[in-house]
């Protein structure tokens, strides 16, 4: 599984539709996510990669690819060491 | 900038009002909540208000506050802990609590306040808050003003609920907040099941019956009658304004709690009180619900099947409602405001949800069927929703 499979497998689970997902989806218009319910993502990844996300940091996010690039860019090497995701 | 700068940018979009001369919010209404309401003169039929039970604008109900007003006057002008802690305050609170069966009660002026009111009394940043994703904007303040980590759980998800639980490590204390009924779309939360988790994770419950209060449990006692749960050991706050058909909020709960929360919550400490008038029209709708509750609640559910047949016959998309609401399908932001200016347009008045009091793209237009609507009237709305219908073919 890569990085964004792993993402994305995150997402499915803590979203309150089954709806397709890929790294185009917009979190807002495409997978209905509210504030609340970003919240319940952050928390999942944080837990997932043992990272402490900012309020802040994922502020001017849109897609699920914006998560992904934002997390590869704040936390380099993430997932790779203790998943082997790439 | 300064004064210029800061209210150029208070700005509301408001296009689609203008674009469909029709703003559903702040509709000023000329009557109380009677059966036909009036707005600009017209006549509705009132879908939009909470008063479910149909005792807001009772005559039983308005000579009590009226006779209420005549003992203590407008306000005492205090808060609880000074002047407001009247008699008719402590006689409400002790038959509210004797009502839900919990061992004491205090009264806030709104049920907004309760719950905000409630958290930064109670937690602290060392603390985790576990809440259902849909809880109320209340409840979602109150516990944003902590500070402290919040985990939401998918809605009404046991397994997900037990899984961040399981999960929770290094915290202090533990809550877990949820509501009973979710009034966007009328889905009623397995209270039982989180109450067991929550003895079995050692956290506390914290349940917001603002919809379940006087609507569900055999006799209308709210969440904790409609589950069977006996001897709740956590927190409980409810409203005065839905089916209570008045104003106010309540927190009720163990007698230690409710004693640390007369002195330690701002919300309740620094607010003047609930009016005495108020307490005096809960007070005698306390004692109708007594009586009456199954004749009015059979009168709603009754009035609920009937409209929700009629709407799926018509081709409406509805929510699967578990409580006596109707929840129709809206979508966007503008196809609901469209729903509900056809509703409006053809004497029906509705209460759209869109976000963020809902999901993006999760719009719903609530109906809520009142006891005090005349079996004519919700006829009449029948014939409506088949005009409408019929429009929508051509």
């Amino acid at each position: 599984m890569s990085f964004e499979e792993k993402i994305i497998s995150l997402i499915k689970v803590n979203i309150e539709r089954e709806v397709e997902i890929s790294l185009d989806s917009d979190l807002n218009n495409d997978l209905a996510i509210d504030s609340f319910g970003m919240l319940m993502i952050i928390n999942a990844i944080e837990d997932v990669f043992s990272i402490t996300i900012k309020d802040t940091e994922f502020e001017g996010i849109n897609t699920v690819a914006d998560i992904v690039k934002n997390l590869r860019d704040k936390y380099p090497g993430i997932g790779e060491k203790q998943y082997g995701l790439r | 900038m300064g004064y210029v700068d800061f209210y150029n940018q208070l700005v509301i979009d408001k296009s689609l009002e203008k674009e469909l001369n029709f703003n559903p919010y702040y509709c000023e209404i000329l009557s109380g909540l009677t059966d036909p309401l009036v707005i600009k003169g017209k006549e509705f039929i009132n879908l939009a208000a909470n008063n479910y039970l149909g005792l807001a604008a009772d005559r039983r109900v308005k000579d009590a506050i009226i006779r209420t007003v005549e003992k203590y006057g407008a306000s005492m002008c205090g808060s609880p802990v000074a002047t407001g802690y009247v008699d008719i305050y402590c006689k409400v609170a002790e038959k509210l609590s004797h009502f839900v069966g919990l061992e004491a009660t205090i009264i806030f002026p709104s049920g907004y306040q309760a719950n905000t009111g409630l958290f930064p009394a109670i937690a602290s940043k060392e603390d985790l808050i576990i809440a259902d994703h849909y809880v109320h904007a209340s409840l979602i303040q109150g516990i944003k003003s902590i500070g402290c980590k919040i985990n939401p759980f998918l809605h009404n998800n046991i397994n997900h609920l037990a899984k961040l639980l399981e999960r929770a490590s290094g915290y202090r204390r533990i809550f877990v907040v949820t509501e009973s009924v979710f009034s966007a779309e009328g889905s009623i939360a397995p209270f039982d099941k989180i109450v067991d988790l929550c003895y079995q994770y050692n956290a506390i419950a914290v349940i917001d019956d603002a919809h379940g209060i006087g609507v569900i449990g055999k006799s209308g006692r709210g969440i904790l009658e409609e589950k069977n749960i006996k001897d709740f050991q956590g927190i409980y706050t409810a409203s005065l304004g839905k089916a209570l058909a008045n104003t106010g909020g309540f927190i009720s709960g163990k007698k230690e709690l409710i004693e640390y929360l007369k002195y330690l919550c701002s919300g309740l400490v620094f607010s003047t009180a609930i009016s005495p008038a108020v307490l005096g029209g809960v007070d005698k709708v306390l004692d109708i619900v007594e009586e009456e509750f199954h004749s009015r609640s059979e009168k709603i559910w009754q009035y609920k099947k009937v409209l929700t047949e009629c709407l799926e016959e018509c081709g409406f998309e509805l929510d699967k409602s578990e409580a006596p609401i109707i929840s129709l399908v809206g979508g966007g932001f503008e196809s609901t405001i469209k729903l509900a200016k056809k509703l409006y347009d053809n004497g029906i008045l509705s209460t759209p949800y869109i976000p963020p009091a809902v999901p993006p793209n999760g719009g719903r237009v609530r109906l809520v069927p009142c006891a005090n609507l005349k079996e004519s009237t919700i006829k009449k709305a029948l014939e409506i929703f088949k005009k409408i219908s019929k429009e929508k073919e051509h």
